[in-house]
């Protein structure tokens, strides 16, 4: 499947135009948001609870009405139901009819996504097999644990062959044998095409998984791009020597960059214009400095996320 | 399609995860048990005939179950049942026939209940008092009076002759072809033959027509209600739990196709369980009785009317609290003020309330827009009647449901009701954010 060049033609996998949320009781959930994830990517949506992370993907499927402003799936408008016709959604705190067995369970949501037949019974043994519950496809869901029912849950979404992935804390409850292999299936989606949007507090995990991250915060999106754009941290650079830097050195460096400072292994420099990089390297060198190595310095993504919300913890570092 | 069969499926699954479904089949295989154990003799014709002419009454059967005796003989006329013989010189091609030389002991008497049998004071009407002045009847009219009376007791053919010009002494020969169509005297057995119970006062077709009715009133009535509500009143409440309806809404359906086939799988997931209760229980008759009722199987489409009548309104109650049980007792209470509408509604119309009485119009307007529960089951019940009965026995048994609506009215305002609580549902349901 080429999502590239999709039945519907949407240039889009997901559109969200200026979407509003107020529940009653002046409760505002969303605020403007908008955005857009292209086909084949994985988006993960960072935000802490309540911050309608889980709103906007209700909206998204139809399952809350916006006050304001309109979504898409897959080029059609989610109030349609065959915008869902290629989604699977993995609900936060799912919870199956527990009178059902795995296989009943499968082919009774399979059923309501068109499938019957030879091929929905087929399918439904392959994905039981697939995630590890093909010994319990007999039993009632009510003698579950909470990790064979998340597994349940991740089975369900891949009935119909979706093109659009919606997770929401896909690993919650798994153990870490359990999780690595969810992070393989969806590594394996994603090689395939498929678009996934993750709703995760787990940002290793988004870290990992994910193309591109919107931060979402009191229903505003706060930040939203690429893993390497968010967690940049501009023209910072460590270098590493072989011996301690003379000070004399450092002093000189200091007047040519924005910033320097000692580090344990060397230096931390601040540069204007990363291109400055390249002048640092030869006065060091010039100097009779030995380098050991150079590293463009990163923020991590919980340094980022933390910085973004409003009201930040003091002790959360700016990026 | 696909959908629906996928909801049928759950529907299905559901019933059967249910206790109080298995309550339900556990009594009907009670009542199952009980129908096998019982055994039919038909009645003796001679036996029978003997009886009737020693018993001549004025009987009445107003009322459900009601053979009230209003006039009977003060003395015992004399009887001599017996076999016919060829100088009785009746017709050819006559079934079970019985006769009898038949003494009246006081014509008086006699006379005073004949003028109020059926036909002079009109079947099922209060009979006029004793008039003692009248003028004797003559040997036709108390003829008539006999033949009529006769073929209220079942008899198909009854053949009269007068022995003398009073007509105090009367030859009398009665034939039936439907011998379970007669009423008594005759005995059934019960749990095998452990007791018996004489009657003399309903024909064996009334009695088994009468158990299949104790049957239907079971599943029909307040008990099956509860169970099946009870069963399925949950269902929308438990698919609006959180994290349960996320995984139904995100398929590619509707929500007002999701709540109609959810709706139209728990009714037909009772047709099918209510079709095999009455299955059952017509098979273990037809065994005892010899004769199998296919009307008494389709006594599943009233009760499923009923409860395809009282179900949205659990639904509207499931979809406003998300409380199952309370969405069950809702249906349920619904379903019982709809039986005190109707028969208050009846109490009134026998009481002569007169029309434009403030609490007739209340009535009239309750009874309109509340489910006619109780009359589509008694349209169930004629209907068994009508298939099983000769159109003669039919006749007599329909006397004991003077009141019954027409189908009709009964269906279409049951329909209306049951579109508006349905149609409400789903209002708020697709309005609603989950």
């Amino acid at each position: 499947m080429e999502p590239a060049t999709d039945a519907a033609g949407a240039a889009s996998a997901i559109t969200v135009a200026d979407v509003h949320k107020t529940f009653r009781g002046d409760v505002h959930a969303l605020r403007g948001v908008t955005l857009e994830v292209a086909p084949g990517e994985i988006f993960g949506l960072l935000g802490r609870n309540g911050a309608g992370k889980t709103t906007l993907v209700k909206i998204l499927l139809d399952l809350v009405r916006p006050t304001r402003g309109a979504t898409r799936l897959l080029g059609v408008t989610s109030r349609a139901p065959r915008a869902r016709r290629e989604v699977g959604y993995l609900p936060e705190d799912h919870r199956f009819p527990d009178y059902h067995t795995a296989e009943s369970a499968l082919r009774f949501y399979g059923g309501l996504s068109g499938l019957r037949g030879a091929p929905l019974r087929a399918r439904a043994r392959e994905l039981l097999g697939r995630f590890g519950l093909a010994h319990a496809r007999r039993r009632k869901i009510r003698g579950f644990s909470k990790g064979m029912k998340q597994r349940l849950g991740l089975a369900q979404v891949f009935l119909a062959e979706p093109r659009l992935l919606f997770l929401d804390e896909p690993t919650d409850g798994v153990d870490p044998v359990g999780r690595a292999q969810i992070r393989g299936q969806l590594e394996e989606l994603k090689r395939r095409g498929h678009t996934i949007f993750l709703n995760s507090h787990l940002l290793s995990e988004v870290e990992q998984l994910c193309d591109r991250v919107g931060i979402l915060d009191q229903g505003t999106l706060v930040r939203c791009g690429t893993i390497a754009e968010l967690t940049s941290a501009g023209a910072r650079f460590a270098v590493a020597a072989a011996d301690p830097i003379p000070a004399d050195v450092v002093a000189e460096l200091g007047a040519r960059v924005a910033s320097v400072q000692a580090t344990a292994e060397g230096i931390e420099v601040v540069l204007d214009d990363e291109a400055g990089i390249d002048a640092v390297v030869d006065l060091l060198r010039a100097r009779g400095v030995r380098l050991r190595e150079l590293t463009r310095r990163r923020h991590s993504l919980e340094q980022v996320f933390l910085s973004s919300l409003r009201d930040a913890p003091p002790e959360g570092p700016a990026p | 399609m696909i959908a629906f069969l996928a909801l049928f499926g759950d529907a299905w699954r559901r019933a059967r995860d249910r206790r109080s479904v298995g309550v339900l089949l556990f009594v009907a295989a009670l009542v199952a048990a009980f129908c096998a154990s019982l055994e039919f003799t038909n009645p003796d014709p001679r036996e029978s005939l003997k009886n009737h002419l020693e018993n001549f009454s004025l009987r009445t059967r107003h009322g459900p179950a009601s053979f009230g005796i209003i006039h009977k003989l003060r003395r015992m006329p004399r009887v001599d049942a017996r076999a016919p013989a060829a100088e009785d010189d009746l017709p050819l091609g006559l079934d079970h026939v019985a006769v009898a030389d038949l003494e009246i002991a006081d014509l008086d008497d006699f006379d005073g209940v004949a003028r109020a049998l059926p036909g002079r004071s009109g079947p099922g009407r209060p009979a006029a008092p004793r008039d003692r002045s009248s003028q004797p009847l003559t040997a036709r009219q108390r003829m008539d009076a006999i033949a009529g009376y006769l073929r209220d007791r079942g008899w198909e053919t009854v053949i009269t002759r007068a022995r003398d010009d009073a007509g105090a002494s009367l030859f009398v020969a009665a034939s039936t072809e439907h011998l379970s169509e007669l009423e008594g005297k005759w005995r059934f057995k019960l749990l095998f033959g452990a007791g018996e119970v004489p009657i003399d006062s309903m024909t064996p077709a009334e009695v088994v027509i009468d158990v299949q009715r104790t049957v239907a009133r079971l599943l029909a009535g307040m008990f099956g209600m509860l169970v099946l509500l009870l069963a399925f009143g949950g269902t929308l409440p438990d698919l609006m739990q959180k994290g349960s309806l996320d995984l139904l809404l995100a398929r590619p359906i509707g929500r007002a196709r999701l709540l109609l086939f959810t709706y139209a799988g728990a009714v037909l997931t009772v047709l099918l369980v209510t079709a095999v209760i009455y299955g059952v229980c017509a098979v273990t008759l037809s065994l005892r009785s010899g004769h199998f009722s296919w009307a008494f199987v389709a006594c599943a489409l009233p009760t499923t009317t009923v409860f395809a009548a009282v179900f949205p309104v659990a639904m509207l109650v499931g979809v406003v609290t998300r409380h199952g049980n309370f969405a069950a007792l809702a249906a349920l209470a619904c379903y019982g003020a709809a039986d005190v509408v109707a028969s208050l509604r009846t109490q009134f119309v026998d009481a002569g309330v007169v029309n434009g009485s403030m609490w007739k119009t209340v009535l009239e307007i309750l009874w309109w827009i509340t489910p006619k529960t109780g009359e589509i089951a008694t349209l169930g019940v004629l209907r068994l009647g009508r298939s099983e009965l000769s159109a003669a026995g039919f006749e007599r048994f329909r006397q004991q449901f003077p009141a019954a609506a027409d189908a009709l009215t009964a269906y279409g305002t049951t329909a209306l009701f049951a579109a508006f609580f349905l149609g409400a549902t789903i209002l708020l349901f697709r309005r609603r954010d989950f």
